[in-house]
């Protein structure tokens, strides 16, 4: 994994940090440690820093869109359904329901890389309680899978057309 | 659910141990994040919204052959020593305890599976069993979880699971392994163990306080990452890791057992600190049932050899000593106490 701040070293320490029972984990690379503790004192919040400032770097460096347009972060639409703002995402690092994916889903791509260093689901999907209708989720990932071909993402790709074969399977099945 | 019943049900991780002492992995936990998708995330819920969050996960688990003998305990009732107790056994995560009258947790009879609902995601299903069996708590995991796919999972072909933290996207799987680690650590090879683990996606911490110098020894290796590997992928490297440190754990004991009497020295204080202090602090109540573990998985002759370590591993712990002792203690009381109990199930030992 790598440190969530600069993203280009390893992340060697992991920090749990309690702030009035809200608890929050960050893996950081030995130099960023240092320079984060450096300035603590006993008493003291233990790092002032949070996963918000974590995306807000991220925003920076990783958010071609953004900066070509000259846009500030605040143009990233608003949840349309919980109504949360990317702005509150960065400072708490939570998503507020699942419509916020969706509406975040360009910019929170880099942030699961650099979390995960992937940003591509492998494991089961659950089954039609999920999937409200095949046909909509063939249709959907279908133009996803174009995206994903005309951006180049071909691990996305390829992930995208295998679940797009086990769907049409399913359907081949049940008609 | 109160303390007393709580306290009568089976504690398999801590008995498996039991059964076969020389092993260095304590316990094995699965737990996967899950959200229903159709309400907001807990952090966005109002206190109607988790109302019907819970209402939905009683319906779907009333008729559910997995669930049919479960305790239901609300957690904004419950006494803070069978809370307590609950957080001690690892049946839920501390962060549980603040509860709001929408926190519900879902036991199992036999100890295994428990089911925190409304936490940081709307369910957190987890199962926790003895020694390494990391496969077999995924199977029970997936299983549980497969049966409450009519819940309507938050669910993205791209992310996979959806959940409230981006750290536990995709499968929503951590999957832990509790090892007991005192020559490692004596021999100072923690920090190292420690910092590559990050390289390989995994996690090696203290189980109980946090970094090198965990109370008893006892360190938990988890992965960190939680998408783009399957949960069968993710269990595994877990399960290599934690094998690899079992053989290096070994090596180590060998090594410190073959060297000079330091270690029986340190082995028959500790017995004797059990055995006579009349205050007794948590940490050092775990420090020494470190070493009287370490001693009989050795092999070594003595009292300390027909030890339930398990049991007494638990009963030290806080809300334990209180629910022995009836009432909320102060901390210098709990010590007190503890300092008792174990005098009396070592002095049967004798």
């Amino acid at each position: 994994m790598l440190c969530e701040r600069c993203g280009k070293k390893n992340a060697e320490v992991h920090i749990r940090q309690t702030i009035q029972g809200a608890v929050s984990e960050h893996h950081l690379c030995r130099d960023c440690a240092r320079e984060l503790t450096s300035g603590w004192k006993p008493g003291s919040d233990f790092l002032e820093f949070s996963i918000g400032s974590f995306l807000e770097n991220l925003c920076k460096t990783l958010g071609p869109e953004l900066r070509e347009q000259g846009k500030a972060a605040q143009a990233v639409p608003s949840c349309p359904r919980c109504g949360l703002d990317f702005e509150r995402f960065r400072k708490t690092g939570r998503f507020g329901c699942a419509d916020c994916y969706q509406a975040f889903r360009e910019w929170i791509r880099p942030l699961f890389t650099r979390i995960h260093g992937s940003e591509t689901y492998r494991g089961p999907v659950p089954g039609p309680g999920a999937v409200k209708s095949v046909d909509d989720e063939l249709e959907r990932l279908k133009m996803q899978l174009k995206d994903a071909v005309s951006e180049e993402r071909y691990e996305l790709a390829a992930a995208l057309r295998d679940r797009i074969r086990i769907l049409e399977g399913r359907l081949r099945d049940e008609r | 659910m109160n303390a007393d019943q709580i306290l009568a049900l089976p504690v398999p991780w801590v008995e498996g141990g039991q059964e076969n002492p020389s092993d260095v992995v304590i316990s094995s936990r699965v737990r996967l994040a899950r959200n229903l998708s159709r309400f907001p995330f807990v952090n966005r819920a109002t206190p109607e919204e988790k109302a019907a969050v819970l209402e939905a996960v009683r319906q779907a688990i009333q008729h559910e052959p997995l669930f049919r003998e479960c305790a239901w305990c609300r957690i904004g009732e419950m006494d803070p020593v069978s809370k307590g107790i609950l957080v001690e056994r690892r049946l839920m995560s501390p962060d549980f305890l603040q509860g709001s009258q929408e926190r519900v947790l879902v036991l199992d009879s036999r100890g295994i599976v428990s089911v925190m609902v409304n936490e940081e995601d709307h369910l957190r299903i987890q199962v926790l069993l003895g020694r390494m069996a990391l496969c077999e708590a995924l199977r029970i995991a997936s299983a549980i979880d497969r049966a409450l796919y009519c819940l309507d999972f938050a669910f993205d072909p791209e992310f996979g699971f959806l959940t409230s933290c981006p750290t536990n996207v995709g499968t929503g799987l951590r999957a832990s392994a509790m090892l007991h680690l005192p020559a490692l650590r004596m021999s100072g090879a923690m920090p190292e163990i420690i910092a590559q683990s990050g390289r390989l996606g995994l996690v090696v911490r203290g189980a109980y306080g946090e970094g090198t110098t965990s109370a008893g020894a006892l360190y938990q290796v988890s992965n960190q990452v939680t998408l783009g590997l399957t949960p069968e992928e993710l269990t595994e490297k877990v399960e290599a890791v934690g094998s690899r440190l079992v053989e290096q754990e070994a090596r180590a004991r060998s090594a410190l057992l073959n060297g000079p009497h330091e270690l029986e020295d340190r082995i028959w204080r500790a017995w004797g600190t059990l055995l006579y202090a009349r205050r007794l602090g948590l940490a050092e109540a775990m420090e020494c049932l470190s070493l009287l573990r370490m001693a009989q998985e050795a092999g070594m002759k003595g009292p300390f050899e027909k030890l339930a370590w398990g049991p007494l591993f638990l009963a030290v712990q806080p809300a334990h000593v209180q629910a022995r002792q009836g009432r909320l203690l102060t901390e210098a009381e709990t010590d007190t106490a503890r300092a008792e109990l174990v005098r009396d199930a070592l002095g049967c030992l004798r």
